[in-house]
């Protein structure tokens, strides 16, 4: 009786052995990509808020509602803010001075520092000093111009989408 | 942003919300972790490699566009295994094959057929004999598997192979946990008198 025992614990361990040895299978090569392309990404989420705001906008009469509801706030805020700037004009105007002031002051320090620079690194008489001739500057102008127009050019050409195509604005919508 | 080595790190809940968030990266790290696992669940239980793989296909295409509905209070791992395993399931009763043959699936007439669907028994035996002697004990255990009932199979398997715990073959299959603790006695019992020969041997 024992020993019918032992065999059968002796085989149980052998079972469970062996199917904890049981080889793992693969797929064949390729199956990544091919689950890969029917899984749908998800978009990151501003880019789908975005979207979903821009399509909701651009219903025509709830971009009309839009509208709407944009000059009824300006001119409520108009209706606020024009009594309060009346009743508030000395306060509002000595502040707008004293700005102004900061910023003028601050402007002729910046431009007292350039003119200082100027003199003192003698940058202008480095300039006077090239070998330039009057009719050479007519031409360094000139080339200028013409490479400003290429570059003008260029950027429109490559700007252009589909490259090398134009679309209609319907079917590009 | 997390590379594929920082992925491999991460658990499966904290993978699915890269996911979720719109990580391919971690799509494919989920692919990589479960295809072997849930293939070879799914063609132990099918016994047709083209088959398990529509069906691992399947399988993933749902999870993978289904992550949304997910609920981490889950082990991920329970969820693909229960979709695969209905997966499985659904296909044996659509092609109503129950017991299958280690030489081929029952469906399979021609030398062709019989070859595609044969099971592929690998070694894993440090020499030559061992290897022979191993090749041989794992196609016995695989034609005894073969012959347990789905329900059975599929615990059995989840327990013993993929090393599952209980618990989570009872998530994964929607069973009751006394239910798996019987089916998987059972299914050693059964085990166990289709392979008493091997104690002779």
């Amino acid at each position: 009786m024992t020993d019918k025992y032992l065999e059968q614990d002796e085989l149980d361990r052998l079972i469970t052995r062996e199917l904890s040895r049981l080889p793992c299978y693969a797929p064949s090569r390729g199956f990544q990509g091919r689950v890969m392309a029917q899984v749908r990404l998800p978009e990151p989420r501003a880019l789908v808020v975005l979207r979903r705001t821009r399509a909701w906008v651009l219903q025509p009469r709830r971009a009309l509602a839009l509208a709407g509801a944009y000059a009824a706030c300006a001119a409520i805020a108009l209706g606020f803010a024009v009594p309060w700037v009346l009743q508030n004009s000395p306060s509002i105007s000595y502040g707008t001075g004293l700005m102004l002031a900061k910023v003028l002051g601050a402007a002729r320090e910046l431009g007292m520092a350039l003119a200082g620079w100027v003199l003192t690194s003698r940058s202008y008489e480095t300039v006077r000093s090239l070998p330039i001739l009057q009719e050479h500057l007519a031409g360094i102008a000139v080339l200028l111009t013409v490479t400003y127009a290429a570059a003008a050019v260029a950027l429109h050409h490559l700007l252009r989408s589909p490259r090398g195509k134009s679309v209609p604005i319907s079917s590009a919508r | 942003m997390p590379t594929a080595e920082d992925l491999a790190s991460l658990s499966d809940q904290q993978v699915v919300e890269l996911a979720r968030a719109g990580r391919e990266a971690a799509y494919r790290e989920l692919l990589h972790r479960y295809e072997r696992p849930v293939f070879s669940l799914i063609y132990r239980m099918v016994r047709d490699h083209a088959a398990a793989e529509d069906l691992a296909q399947e399988t993933f295409i749902k999870v993978l566009n289904a992550l949304d509905s997910y609920r981490p209070e889950y082990k991920f791992s329970s969820w693909i295994f229960k979709i695969a395993n209905n997966a499985a399931i659904d296909h044996l009763r659509r092609r109503d094959v129950n017991t299958l043959s280690l030489d081929g699936a029952p469906g399979a007439r021609t030398a062709d057929e019989i070859e595609a669907t044969a099971l592929q028994v690998t070694d894993h035996g440090p020499t030559a004999l061992a290897e022979v002697e191993s090749r041989e004990l794992g196609a016995t255990i695989e034609q005894a598997i073969s012959k347990l009932r789905p329900e059975y199979r599929a615990c059995i398997l989840l327990r013993h192979v993929e090393g599952r715990a209980y618990e989570e073959i009872a998530e994964a299959l929607d069973l009751p946990l006394g239910t798996v603790k019987t089916y998987i006695h059972r299914a050693r019992l059964e085990l166990r008198e289709s392979l008493a020969h091997l104690k002779d041997g």
